[in-house]
């Protein structure tokens, strides 16, 4: 469901392949990004570019694993989001919580 | 031009995807042909898929009815099913008294009987909040479907329970 597409110093850049990220999904995807943040102690960039739809139970468990990065002081980091996506999160205001950014180098220009 | 189309889903997570895309393949042209934007097709899509997640998770039957409703002036999205009563409309004694469904650092979701039988949710926003991701809510439906919807309500006739929600089409 996540698969390790690059690895950096500072953090971990995943691609989430899925287009339809929910219920059925959520819990797996939960625990996939909890044991990669346990495994690599380092920040996870999730490349969005493929998902064209998030849920509630999916969005619950992005905010599960930001959760665990933020109590291990890293972090959760979106890239590329599709626009449905971006709408999704500013209607209950998770773009205020995550990160956001277009582009891995202009999460690189602003993080690093 | 009105249209009204009764969509049953069997509760199976597996079958959300499914069922949605059924759902919005038949409402999109509708919206289309009927003026309306993106936008809103968009809010219909995110009301839709929490409406069969919630099917999923709080139903406890075989089948839930997605009963949808294109009017003049308003796009209808029924939730019907026969499983165990949301319990809020006992746990709301009095008309126009609220509750406090759930909350977190960003926002506060409410209930209000509106009668002896239904309650109505609406969101407020703490804009003034200082941002501890530990006291941020991971159970967002009913919440997406508030900030969604521009009226939702729960209507419970035994042993029938309904989800209504509203979405004003514009002119």
């Amino acid at each position: 469901m996540i698969n390790i597409s690059k690895e950096e110093a500072a953090y971990i850049l995943v691609d989430v392949n899925l287009t339809e990220a929910n219920l059925s999904h959520s819990d797996q995807f939960k625990s996939e990004l909890i044991a990669l943040l346990n495994d690599k102690q380092r920040s996870i960039w999730l490349n969005m570019q493929h998902v064209s739809y998030v849920d509630s139970s999916f969005l619950g468990a992005m905010v599960a694993g930001l959760k665990h990065a933020i109590g291990m002081k890293r972090d959760v980091v979106l890239i590329n989001l599709q626009k449905d996506i971006d709408d999704m999160l500013k209607l209950i205001r998770l773009d205020k919580v995550f990160k956001i950014y277009s582009t891995e180098e202009e999460a690189q220009q602003a993080i690093a | 031009m009105t249209a009204t189309h009764v969509f049953t889903f069997d509760n199976r997570p597996e079958n959300i995807t499914r069922c949605s895309r059924t759902i919005l393949a038949y409402l999109e042209p509708l919206l289309t042909e009927h003026g309306q934007s993106r936008a809103l097709l968009l809010r219909a899509k995110f009301i839709v898929g929490e409406l069969l997640n919630n099917a999923v998770k709080h139903s406890g039957t075989e089948k839930t009815d997605i009963e949808v409703n294109l009017g003049e002036k308003v796009l209808t999205i029924n939730k019907i099913d026969t499983g165990a009563p949301f319990n809020l409309v006992s746990k709301i004694e009095k008309q126009d008294a609220q509750l406090i469904v759930s909350s977190d650092v960003m926002h506060l979701l409410y209930a209000i009987k509106k009668d002896e039988n239904s309650v109505s949710f609406f969101c407020k926003e703490n804009l003034t909040f200082e941002l501890d991701v530990n006291k941020l809510a991971e159970h967002l439906g009913l919440l997406i479907i508030t900030k969604a919807a521009d009226e939702f309500t729960y209507h419970y006739h035994q042993p029938t329970n309904i989800f209504t929600v509203k979405l004003n089409l514009s002119r």
